[in-house]
């Protein structure tokens, strides 16, 4: 707050619009009010709006791995001091009722927890896929829920497989892994379900480390590649027609705080790149993308409410709180 | 007067940065398959944002919105060229000037015989520093050899005894990677029918200081009364110990090398 005000209005109202064709947005980079000598954060991983409308950020900060605004950056809640490795975030509806899954890095585990942080469920290293000797082998980074409540896990920092669980947290099957196929992966960060098209549900799978997202049916069968060439896309993330992933970095400028803003739309075309290069196709493809304003360092996570504002959570970037993107008209 | 208005500017252009959401642009990618070229070079330069522009210099200058817009891909000539670019935009500051520099192959190196390089940077094989190829600031590329070694010794053959006046040798400095500049570097020529090597140059090069970026460099050796010879060999001894305070303090710091050219 007390930073707020050292700023005059009309010098903190942005009047810099990032992005492109109908998917553009005014920043404001002083969005969160929570009281940084209270509820501090480290890297911020992800970020979900629960059916409150509130939006729960996910930090490895074991002071309070989860901190909890209003869409206006009022900071309302915190818990969790026991996720030193605090890194996905995902949020299932159950029934009516919000839960949350978390993978923890330094735990090797994910846990299901209820909205205010009670633990449901934790599923362990899989050694049940015969693959994994011990609990460091395995680094969950994300989950995706399937209207069944099946679980699906990327091993993003493991051995890149997807492992699928039932609700109840037994093995079903894993697919993914690394390897010189179309259907392997390297750096599985993220994945979400796709139910743009009701008909054929789909997973979409981070590829990072590739610059792709890859397509699997719910069964794990490879079902295609969107190549994004240059953008090392964290996990994808779906609302109404289009896709947004943060993009932690350009590859043609590594280790640079080089990161932007990918959306794509519902036939997967990139149509707006924020802070990033316009998105251009020719006859052999999405031409290279690269960060072009110095807007972010290393974005991580993007959570989209139900008002079409973004928020992004960065991940190395000064302990930065989120920043919020508003659309413009 | 003139450096008064610039240090004006260069202030002036710091002001909107102070509040909350001017930005500054990133750089422009200047592209290019090699940093070495026999004849003339075209380089490219891409930045795709409305309203920016990428002006630029080849004269070793900083690019101020004075000088050329880029338009399309530049067309280099000399024996070393240096293209400097930068975006400039309404409303965002200035990007970083980003720059690189661009060599004409000299005479021609029949062969070259090296120190083995370490088996995690072999480079392409033993003809990875007169192949033509390089000048690409990420080091796990192909095109560059890399040593951990006191000491690397390169053997040049010519194909004929020529009249050479200068060694370029094209080394790499990326700190964070522990690779950095060498210490010193000598030159010899085998003296005409004996074969007993000659120091005809020498350069003895200032102590690291912290760099945060990788950058190619050029390292430059004057032969000192220049003779015809078809046999040359140089000396070169890597930084044995990193400083305190710099990456990797204490170790040994590696030397990485993608090419030698000969005037």
């Amino acid at each position: 707050m007390a930073g707020a005000l050292l700023v005059p209005d009309i010098l903190s109202n942005s009047e810099t619009i990032l992005g492109h064709n109908n998917k553009r947005y005014r920043i404001n980079t002083r969005w969160s009010q929570a009281d940084v000598s209270r509820y501090p954060v480290n890297d911020c991983h992800e970020m979900v709006q629960d059916q409150k409308g509130r939006i729960l950020l996910l930090t490895n900060e074991t002071k309070n791995n989860v901190l909890i605004y209003d869409k206006n950056g009022t900071f309302l809640d915190a818990w969790g001091t026991e996720y030193p490795g605090a890194h996905g975030l995902t949020l299932f509806n159950e029934n009516g009722t919000d839960v949350l899954f978390i993978c923890d890095n330094n735990r090797h585990q994910v846990i299901k927890t209820t909205i205010d942080g009670r633990v449901l469920m934790t599923l362990d290293y899989p050694k049940e896929t015969g693959l994994y000797t011990n609990p460091e082998e395995y680094i969950p980074t994300e989950t995706a829920i399937a209207p069944n409540g099946d679980v699906y896990v990327t091993d993003g920092y493991g051995k890149d497989f997807v492992i699928q669980y039932d609700a109840q947290g037994r093995y079903v099957r894993h697919f993914g892994g690394r390897g010189n196929g179309a259907e392997h992966l390297l750096n599985a960060h993220g994945i979400c379900l796709d139910l743009r098209d009701q008909t054929k549900p789909s997973l979409v799978v981070s590829s990072r480390q590739q610059n792709a997202f890859k397509r699997y049916n719910l069964e794990g069968n490879y079902l295609g590649t969107i190549a994004l060439p240059g953008a090392w896309v964290c996990r994808p993330v779906i609302r109404g027609d289009y896709l947004y992933a943060a993009v932690l970095q350009s590859e043609s400028r590594q280790g640079q705080q080089s990161g932007f803003v990918t959306i794509l739309d519902k036939q997967n075309k990139v149509v707006s790149n924020i802070a990033g290069s316009v998105p251009t196709y020719d006859e052999t493809g999405l031409q290279e993308m690269y960060q072009t304003v110095k807007v972010f360092q290393y974005p991580h996570d993007v959570c989209v409410d139900d008002e079409g504002n973004l928020y992004v959570a960065q991940w190395n970037s000064g302990k930065t709180y989120p920043y919020k993107l508003e659309p413009v008209p | 007067m003139k450096k008064c208005f610039q240090v004006l500017l260069v202030l002036l252009a710091g002001l909107p940065a102070m509040s909350q959401n001017t930005f500054q642009l990133a750089p422009p990618y200047i592209q290019f398959e090699s940093a070495y070229f026999t004849k003339e070079c075209r380089v490219s330069m891409v930045f795709d944002h409305p309203n920016t522009q990428i002006h630029y210099t080849t004269n070793g200058q900083i690019p101020t919105e004075k000088d050329p817009v880029y338009t399309r891909p530049i067309l280099l000539k000399k024996r070393e060229n240096v293209v400097k670019a930068r975006v400039f935009g309404e409303g965002f500051v200035p990007s970083e000037v980003v720059e690189a520099s661009f060599f004409k192959s000299g005479l021609s190196i029949e062969n070259i015989v090296t120190t083995i390089p370490h088996k995690s940077y072999p480079g392409s094989g033993p003809k990875t520093l007169i192949d033509g190829l390089g000048g690409l600031e990420a080091f796990n590329r192909k095109t560059w050899a890399g040593f951990q070694t006191d000491t690397v010794i390169l053997e040049i053959s010519l194909a004929k005894p020529q009249k050479a006046k200068q060694v370029l040798l094209h080394v790499l400095e990326n700190q964070s990677a522990w690779i950095y500049l060498p210490q010193k570097v000598e030159l010899f020529t085998a003296k005409e029918g004996t074969g007993i090597w000659e120091l005809v140059g020498q350069k003895i090069l200032a102590p690291s200081e912290k760099k945060d970026k990788s950058k190619c460099n050029a390292l430059s050796l004057n032969i000192k009364k220049p003779r015809k010879t078809d046999r040359m060999l140089v000396k070169i001894y890597p930084l044995v110990r990193i400083p305190d305070g710099l990456s990797g303090a204490g170790g040994h710091a590696w030397l990485f090398m993608d090419e030698v050219n000969l005037y």
